[in-house]
């Protein structure tokens, strides 16, 4: 399990690249994050972040009918959610390089 | 309550029938920590509205709001209330005053009505006598007003902000010792009789419909 304090600045990135991929909802985005190896990710841990996306303007939702129950919320990224996942990338990158390279090497 | 608010405020009470008995209760304790919060009526209603919708596709897939929230209750509700903006001190302040408004609207129209001196107004001008439109306001009346306002905006406080963490037990102690203080306010309000001042029975009719409007108005806006 990956740790929250590691977690904390990274999963809203990882949020905004899944809702990128397509127009998606609370609960596909935290079984996709699990997927990937998020694990202990529910759609509870993630909807405090996607509300706050929302009230950043990074992302927008719109309610449609679900096939199962009420309407569903979903989330689609708005230009400034585009730019942000860019320098979400760029950081990240570079992040991961520098740690990278830290644990290839001898320190 | 403004428009927009009462109308997702009516979507949520239906929505909110349908969530099964074994979630219900800590649904209702978490909306109930939300209300206690600083979020505006209208937030509240977002989020209720998102947390049913999200508890109701759970049950859809044979889980429970545990699956969906977690065992920490408070620190999700704490979590969401964190991304929204605290109330501004106009929101706070009209609050206050449509709480205090509607409180005192209700009392001094029960006052009035279960007054002697307002009965016996009433009987008059049906019977077509001279009447005094004089009704007196003793000590024992303000006290009554002030500990009835006091003890129930105490009560919700504690009931709301303490609904995911006080015992049950805790809960009837802080309940039972409000209710004595109150019932000593209540007490000395019938025993001060003696009146401080005569108030006229229109002025009290039309402070009742003031504190009605301003109630109402706020109300609206908010």
């Amino acid at each position: 399990m990956i740790p929250s304090q590691m977690l904390k600045g990274t999963l809203e990135g990882c949020i905004l690249k899944v809702i990128d991929a397509k127009e998606t909802y609370g609960y596909e985005i935290s079984e996709t994050l699990k997927f990937y190896g998020f694990d202990d990710i529910s759609e509870g841990t993630i909807y405090p972040m996607l509300l706050r996306l929302e009230k950043n303007g990074l992302i927008s939702a719109r309610k449609l009918d679900s096939p199962v129950g009420p309407k569903r919320k979903y989330f689609s990224l708005t230009d400034n959610g585009k730019n942000e996942l860019n320098n979400f990338i760029d950081n990240w990158n570079e992040l991961s390089n520098a740690v990278n390279t830290l644990f290839e090497r001898d320190v | 309550m403004n428009k927009e608010t009462r109308l997702l405020n009516k979507e949520n009470n239906i929505l909110d029938s349908k969530i099964k008995e074994e979630n219900q209760a800590i649904f209702t304790d978490m909306i109930c920590y939300l209300r206690s919060s600083n979020l505006s009526a209208y937030n509240i209603e977002v989020v209720r509205n998102d947390l049913t919708e999200m508890i109701l596709s759970a049950q859809e897939r044979g889980e429970n709001i545990n699956d969906v929230v977690g065992d920490d209750y408070k620190d999700f509700c704490n979590s969401i209330i964190d991304t929204f903006p605290p109330k501004t001190v106009g929101e706070k302040i009209s609050e206050f005053t449509d709480t205090l408004s509607f409180s005192l609207a209700i009392l001094l129209f029960i006052n009035m009505l279960l007054s002697r001196d307002f009965i016996n107004l009433i009987a008059g001008l049906i019977r077509g006598k001279n009447v005094t439109y004089s009704i007196p306001v003793t000590p024992g009346i303000l006290i009554q007003i002030i500990a009835i306002i006091t003890f129930a905006t105490f009560l919700v406080h504690v009931i709301t902000k303490n609904s995911l963490s006080l015992s049950e037990s805790k809960e009837k102690l802080i309940i039972i010792i409000a209710c004595i203080i109150l019932s000593i306010a209540l007490a000395l309000s019938f025993m001060l009789r003696t009146a401080m001042f005569n108030i006229h029975a229109l002025v009290l009719i039309g402070l009742i419909i003031l504190f009605s409007l301003i109630h109402i108005i706020i109300s609206r806006v908010l």
